[in-house]
């Protein structure tokens, strides 16, 4: 066999890939051949220096990022998971969806759900749990934020229910956070959740909740 | 330790913390096969994060006939070429004979160069081969998979993919060997 057969046949050599009877002849030739020997030895050397490169680490903000997609993928989904160990840097005390909306700092809300004024877009029973998912799209990373909601008389947090006000500190990434809150309807009436989200001591943005607590069917 | 197969039919059912377990598994190889395909750091992170969400969505049709993480692969893969191929752009792939970052050297020498600048020249030799050879290259001497895994991620029979290797490898040698000896 010739060397420029032989060459081919170098990479299966290395692998195990070759049929006995292959195996064989490759070893014959190389025994007897300097350049083939030189060229096997070069592509050992390719394949450990590729085999041994160290791997790329995941970027600071991966998992952060992964976690908020997945959670996304699952409400989009509809299904029922269990998301309340998940999340570094969500609280699990949930109220309702409200979506907003980052662009260059500025925080705005989507007006479209909006019908009047102090007209409650959301409402749930007495005693009855409900889950406040606030979903933040930023356009950079922002480190410092906090996040503070303060509840009125007739809601509370879900599992402490005399705390009416609830603290988030840590980091936005990239593209969509999410943050869910659970709390429990306490008193009939029409309320308001007051939130604002600040950085550094600046704050971005203030807005009320409009949320009705209704008393239980029959 | 929970096995792997139990934390998969666990996901299968919505699980989610199951499944954050199977990530966690290959999470750091399944971004590696992506940054050497999208061959940048904001792709792979986007490419990556895509294949496991549609390794969520899809674990209800998997049915345990290759390892899991071949599976996750094929996703991937095919996210790569349906969506990174056709739509995203990224870094233009240099032909062999094109001038790259790195220098010719003796691939020799290679071993007294500090780490740092070793693995820079070999991971951008890597990323500069054609799509083709350098998917099997990833798979088979960086993530350690068998022709016949390469084979089932990359939908091509062991023949193609023991070609893919041989040219592969042969592109790297003649990147590491100098070349202006003549």
């Amino acid at each position: 066999m010739n060397c420029k057969k032989i060459e081919e046949f170098l990479s299966a050599y290395i692998d195990n890939q070759l049929s006995p009877g292959l195996k064989k002849d490759v070893d014959l030739h190389l025994k007897g051949c300097l350049n083939c020997s030189k060229r096997l030895a070069d592509l050992k050397t390719v394949v450990g220096l590729v085999s041994s490169l160290e791997p790329k680490q995941l970027p600071q903000y991966y998992q952060t990022q992964l976690d908020a997609k997945l959670a996304e993928s699952i409400r989009q989904d509809s299904r029922r998971f269990s998301l309340w160990t998940s999340f570094t840097w969500q609280m699990v005390f949930g109220v309702f969806f409200l979506g907003i909306f980052i662009g260059s700092g500025v925080l705005y809300v989507s007006q479209k759900t909006i019908k009047k004024p102090n007209e409650a877009i959301y409402s749930i029973r007495i005693n009855e749990m409900g889950v406040l998912t606030f979903n933040l799209y930023s356009k950079e990373n922002v480190k410092s934020i906090v996040f503070n909601v303060k509840l009125p008389d007739g809601i509370s947090l879900a599992s402490k229910p005399k705390e009416k006000t609830f603290h988030w500190q840590g980091e936005l990434v990239k593209g969509e956070n999410v943050i869910s809150l659970y709390v429990k309807g306490m008193k009939p009436g029409n309320w308001s959740v007051n939130a604002h989200l600040q950085s550094d001591g600046t704050i971005l943005k203030e807005f009320n909740m409009p949320l009705t607590v209704t008393e239980k069917k029959g | 330790m929970i096995q792997e197969t139990e934390l998969i039919e666990r996901a299968k059912t919505g699980d989610v913390e199951a499944f954050k377990d199977l990530i966690e598994a290959y999470q750091v190889k399944i971004y590696n096969f992506a940054y050497y395909l999208a061959k940048n750091e904001q792709d792979a992170s986007d490419l990556s994060q895509e294949a496991w969400i549609k390794v969520f969505k899809q674990l209800p049709t998997f049915r345990l006939d290759s390892s899991f993480y071949t599976w996750c692969c094929k996703i991937l893969k095919n996210l790569f070429i349906d969506i990174y191929t056709r739509r995203h752009s990224y870094r233009k792939e240099l032909p062999l004979n094109d001038e790259l970052d790195t220098k010719a050297v003796a691939i020799d020498s290679l071993h007294i160069l500090e780490k740092e600048q070793r693995e820079n020249i070999v991971s951008n030799a890597v990323t500069s081969l054609p799509d083709e050879f350098r998917m099997t290259i990833i798979l088979t001497d960086m993530q350690g998979l068998s022709y016949e895994e390469v084979s089932k991620i990359t939908k091509v029979s062991i023949n193609t993919v023991r070609s893919r290797v041989s040219r592969g490898r042969e592109r790297l040698r003649k990147i590491f060997t100098n070349v202006g000896t003549f």
